[in-house]
């Protein structure tokens, strides 16, 4: 097919121009006269010919822009369901079978191996490349902390720790408090309260509570490097990882 | 009839400690298998002329 275009273009505007030409030729037109009905012939059918293959590149342009859309999000789909959650939830599986009278280091490690799966899950489904995921856990002690507790990704352990008392702190508690996600499209445009600029490597992050409805463990984050390394489209997938931590961690 | 796939306790059991020895070969692995087995959906689609959702 591409092999007939490519032939029949030049082939159609050589015919109308060839036309125009023995018009000119069977009319007696000479010198300026036959040299401008001709180049103006040549002119118009290569526009006549010229602006419907343009519109049709576009919309092939845009069908394999589509197919790639398609391609995208189905690709997704299968490595968050088959890749991610489903190897997550058959952990959480063998952490629930676990008799409560007989769980102690299994357990422990289960759960170990639970936050690995869902830190890594986090930074690798979501899409953009260098992505890190941090989970920072919640402190019994006073006063209330979320300290730094597994990364995966970028090789940048996160350094922040979330004290109860300060700006940010008491703005991430309240977060994981109310069970509400964060998203920053980007931290130079919009940052949340207390936040220092500087010092941070990522432009843009997400951050959803490791909960569940009556005990708290944490938050889980994502971070960026770039605006537009994350959407709003990829919260849904972190929040249901960061409940799927809480429900592996709430033994 | 159906045939029965593969997917029980044991697979997941392998997948997994497959996932937790090395991630990222792990995700890296599973993104192209999944962008392969999309791609031939999608122009399985195509071929098949099936219509966009919502499109008559």
């Amino acid at each position: 097919m591409e092999r007939f275009r490519a032939v029949a273009r030049p082939v159609a505007v050589s015919a109308a121009t060839a036309a125009w030409v023995l018009g000119a030729v069977l009319n007696n037109l000479s010198g300026w006269s036959f040299t401008l009905t001709a180049a103006t012939g040549a002119a118009l059918t290569a526009l006549a010919v010229g602006l419907p293959l343009h519109a049709e590149r576009r919309a092939r342009e845009r069908a394999r822009s589509a197919e790639q859309i398609a391609e995208d999000a189905g690709a997704r789909i299968q490595l968050v369901l088959n890749d991610a959650l489903e190897p997550l939830t058959y952990l959480i599986g063998r952490i629930t079978d676990q008799r409560r009278w007989t769980r102690g280091r299994e357990v422990v490690e289960l759960q170990g191996q639970a936050k690995a799966v869902v830190l890594s899950a986090a930074a690798e489904v979501l899409g953009a490349d260098r992505l890190r995921s941090c989970f920072f856990a919640v402190t019994d002690e006073r006063p209330v902390r979320l300290v730094p507790a597994g990364f995966h990704g970028r090789a940048e352990a996160p350094r922040t720790t979330f004290e109860a008392g300060t700006e940010l702190g008491d703005h991430a508690l309240d977060m994981l408090a109310r069970r509400e996600d964060l998203f920053c499209a980007d931290v130079r445009a919009a940052s949340p309260p207390g936040w220092e600029p500087g010092g941070h490597a990522y432009r843009t992050f997400v951050a959803v509570p490791v909960a569940t409805e009556s005990r708290q463990f944490g938050i889980l984050t994502v971070d960026g490097l770039q605006v537009g390394d994350l959407t709003d489209a990829d919260v849904a997938a972190v929040r249901v990882l960061g409940r799927l931590l809480a429900v592996a961690l709430n033994t | 009839m159906a045939e029965p796939r593969s997917n029980g306790d044991d697979v997941q059991r392998a997948r997994l400690a497959r996932l937790l020895h090395d991630p990222a070969t792990y995700f890296a692995d599973a993104r192209r298998q999944a962008h392969e087995q999309a791609r031939r959906l999608v122009e399985a689609r195509l071929d098949a002329g099936v219509p966009s959702p919502g499109r008559p």
